[in-house]
């Protein structure tokens, strides 16, 4: 992650990460801290609130977390301002097809490529792309 | 599902004094970007006071999430978790 950086995209690991921290989401709050305190803007694809609403909907499944609480943290969710990009379906695609991908997963290193700043995720082989990329 | 709608319909009407120097600079500036001193003077309070509006709504949102949210002990999968919300 590049500290000095005012502009992120952002993926539904990291922004569940947040929601939901395990003993491994340390890199996950310094970036948030950051976020309490600086002008950074968050990018996101259009799907970026539908994969977070699925990771919290299997957090409710497996009583995780209750409904109640699941509601308050999507009311929360929602006013964490991230700008949604539209993505070229064709340019992912190909994005996809070259890295083994998902259209969900490239949609992500699409609009970073795009936009020329860093992607955040915690999904390895999207790191290893970014850090390739760079 | 977006945070914040901004709606542009331009419908409210203020009338602005500005001292020679300020009003020359506007205009100058509105000459060379090829747009209007009222264009200039909406992107200046957008860019002040919305962007200032927005962090302050996500520095709560924050706060909030980090006061009510449960914390695990070991590794969560989230990739796991978004794909297995896919199919209910």
């Amino acid at each position: 992650m590049e500290e000095n950086t005012d502009s992120y995209v952002i993926d539904s690991s990291f922004i569940l990460a947040h929601l939901f921290p395990d003993e491994k989401s340390q890199k996950v709050q310094k970036l948030f801290n950051r976020l309490k305190q600086e002008s950074i803007t968050l990018f996101a694809p259009y799907i970026l609130p539908f994969e977070v609403f699925n990771g919290i909907q299997t957090a409710i499944i497996r009583k995780r977390v209750t409904p109640q609480l699941a509601k308050k943290l999507q009311e929360q969710f929602i006013r964490v301002v991230i700008r949604f990009k539209e993505v070229d379906l064709i340019e992912a695609s190909s994005i996809a097809q070259k890295y083994l991908l998902t259209i969900y997963d490239s949609s992500y290193v699409y609009l970073a490529e795009n936009l020329k700043i860093p992607l955040l995720t915690l999904d390895e082989k999207l790191i290893k792309l970014a850090l390739r990329k760079n | 599902m977006c945070m914040l709608v901004y709606m542009y319909m331009l419908n409210k009407h203020a009338h602005i004094l500005f001292n020679n120097q300020l009003w020359a600079t506007l205009k100058s500036l509105a000459e060379a970007k090829k747009t209007s001193v009222a264009n200039l003077i909406r992107e200046a309070v957008e860019k002040t006071y919305m962007r200032t509006a927005e962090l302050e709504t996500r520095r709560k949102a924050i706060e909030e999430i980090e006061r009510i949210r449960p914390h695990f002990k070991g590794k969560l999968d989230y990739k796991e978790m978004i794909n297995y919300g896919r199919k209910y």
